[in-house]
């Protein structure tokens, strides 16, 4: 493997760690201590060693960036779950019988397409509230349509291939032809858009964190807000995080560019 | 031509969805502008309901023909029109000296890497713009304005052309990243057909090759991603103006829908729409001048 490879996985695999098992070791996990507001990075006290110091309430901000990482991983694995579900059925429907049923489908997914979504999810959060499933379902929703579209053309080039003929003419189902044939071989088309997917929506949640339509749960957007209010006091309120987030970003992004180059039979070159 | 057309008409038939169904959204919606204020009598809460009430016929029909979207329910003495044609020159300002700036950087640095393709210089200049797509605009933005814009004492707001520099520039970096890389691929991808391979045994020089030959090829998949880049800047003039505070539409959207103030909101809505499906149909047809080969497609 190469460096570009395991360097981001190295970092994204440290950086689940640190969220799953932070509370364990991190002193004094999110508690209030307003005895000792924007301590700088490695100061000590009574509850331990702070890495990154603590925030305006005397929060220790490792361990509000491990929380806040939670939210994030759990906002990436549901909404491209719901992305990839949803765009997977709508994509092999659309392509397995394709016809005017086709045509429909995808024009319908052309204009959703040009809708400005960003604004459509900012008016649903601002309208439901802090409310996390509304959250998973609004950026699961923004990113199923090029997952429906790559499916449908996978699923149309699949039908009318030997192996599905041959199950045709044993008389399956229509139904286990594309559940049991079909979707198997779009898996791997499937799985490059889910991971390229994934820093998006991080990017996305961490951005309505930012505005102030955050989930109720502390997010990293919510951090770097938080921490742009105190900026003159502390800067690495704002720095920290920025930086964790930019870490996880790039490494997503790297790592989802090498998972496509590798799964792409075209591509014989390292672009 | 009719391909055009039929853009154009999918574009009012979506902007009429948006329309219908951010209208039936605000309905449905939880909470109204006044239930957050002191607590009002019964009556008087029905008087201010049954004021306010909203018909989808009438409002439809009061937009649609006279653009008006009525008073701002938090502000009013204001009507949303006004306040809309107030922030949108600012906006727009601000979009555009960004989208100037992304192209100016990002055209250059394509250039410069597709010209030293998997060298050193590609590595390098890759590397920086990459940047723009890692650190989002939320962090950078704030960081800059703490650490250039007050120690240079450049007040925030949009007064005098030095306060646009850093709202600008933050505006315009993950465009400029996207302008850059695709470039970059669209390139790499032109240089290595027939006719550059000819333009290189005829002797011309390596710079005539990559901008008279190569570069109006590979700007047509640029100019086919400058809508939904707009968008993304659009979508970023929201963040940049509140680190800011660009007195821009951005900053009143948030805080329409926030506060239930569902003409405002509406109205912002609607007008970003609106942008987007202009700037959608002159992407459209900027790539249909730029590349004989997709005129002739139905």
């Amino acid at each position: 493997m190469k460096p570009r490879t395991w360097l981001p996985a190295g970092l994204l695999c440290a950086m689940v760690v640190l969220c799953l098992v932070g509370p364990v070791f991190l002193p004094a996990f999110g508690e209030q201590d307003l005895a000792n507001q924007f301590l700088p990075p490695l100061s000590r006290t009574g509850s331990g060693l702070h890495w990154l110091g603590t925030d305006a309430l005397g929060r220790d901000l490792l361990s509000r960036m491990a929380q806040g990482g939670r939210l994030s991983l759990a906002v990436a694995l549901v909404a491209s779950l719901v992305a990839v579900v949803v765009g997977t059925l709508y994509g092999a429907v659309s392509g397995w019988f394709g016809g005017r049923l086709d045509a429909f489908l995808m024009r319908v997914v052309e204009i959703l397409q040009s809708l400005p979504y960003m604004f459509l999810v900012i008016v649903l959060m601002a309208l439901l509230g802090r409310n996390l499933i509304a959250l998973f379902a609004a950026l699961g929703l923004v990113q199923w349509l090029s997952i429906a579209r790559v499916v449908r053309a996978q699923v149309l080039s699949l039908r009318s291939r030997d192996f599905v003929t041959a199950s045709r003419s044993l008389g399956q189902e229509p139904w286990r032809i594309v559940l049991v044939h079909v979707l198997p071989s779009c898996l791997g088309v499937i799985s490059v858009q889910a991971t390229l997917a994934i820093p998006q929506i991080i990017l996305q949640e961490a951005f309505l964190s930012f505005l102030g339509l955050n989930a109720s749960e502390v997010s990293w957007g919510l951090l770097v807000a938080e921490g742009a209010q105190s900026m003159d006091l502390a800067p690495w309120l704002v720095a920290a995080p920025g930086v964790l987030l930019a870490l996880t970003l790039g490494s997503l992004q790297f790592l989802g560019e090498a998972w496509r180059i590798r799964m792409d039979p075209r591509s014989g070159r390292d672009q | 031509m009719r391909h055009l057309i039929s853009r154009l008409l999918q574009g009012m038939a979506t902007f009429l969805c948006v329309l219908i169904a951010s209208f039936h959204l605000m309905k449905v919606a939880p909470g109204s502008p006044w239930s957050a204020e002191r607590a009002l009598s019964p009556e008087a809460m029905q008087a201010l309901e049954s004021k306010h009430a909203m018909h989808l016929g009438p409002f439809l029909e009061r937009v649609l023909l006279h653009a008006d979207f009525g008073p701002s329910w938090k502000h009013p003495d204001q009507s949303v029109r006004d306040i809309l044609f107030q922030a949108l020159p600012v906006s727009l300002e601000l979009g555009a000296w960004a989208l100037a700036l992304a192209l100016l950087v990002g055209i250059p640095a394509g250039l410069f890497a597709a010209a030293h393709a998997g060298r050193w210089g590609d590595r390098l200049s890759m590397g920086i713009v990459l940047v723009g797509v890692v650190v989002p605009s939320f962090v950078i933005a704030p960081l800059l304005q703490e650490w250039i814009g007050l120690r240079i004492g450049v007040v925030a707001g949009w007064e005098g052309p030095w306060s646009r520099v850093l709202p600008v520039f933050c505006a315009s970096l993950a465009t400029t990243t996207w302008v850059a890389r695709m470039l970059r691929a669209g390139l790499l991808d032109v240089l290595s057909e027939e006719h550059i391979r000819t333009a290189r045994a005829k002797g011309l020089s390596e710079s005539v090759i990559l901008l008279r030959h190569a570069l109006p090829a590979a700007l047509v998949p640029v100019v086919q991603m400058l809508a939904p880049a707009a968008a993304g800047l659009l979508t970023g003039t929201l963040v940049i103006e509140q680190v800011f505070q660009v007195p821009g539409l951005g900053r009143h959207f948030v805080q329409s829908a926030l506060q239930r103030d569902f003409p405002l909101a509406l109205g912002t809505l609607c007008l970003y729409c609106l942008l987007l499906l202009l700037l959608n149909a002159l992407a459209d047809m900027a790539t249909w001048l730029l590349d004989v080969r997709t005129r002739s497609r139905p």
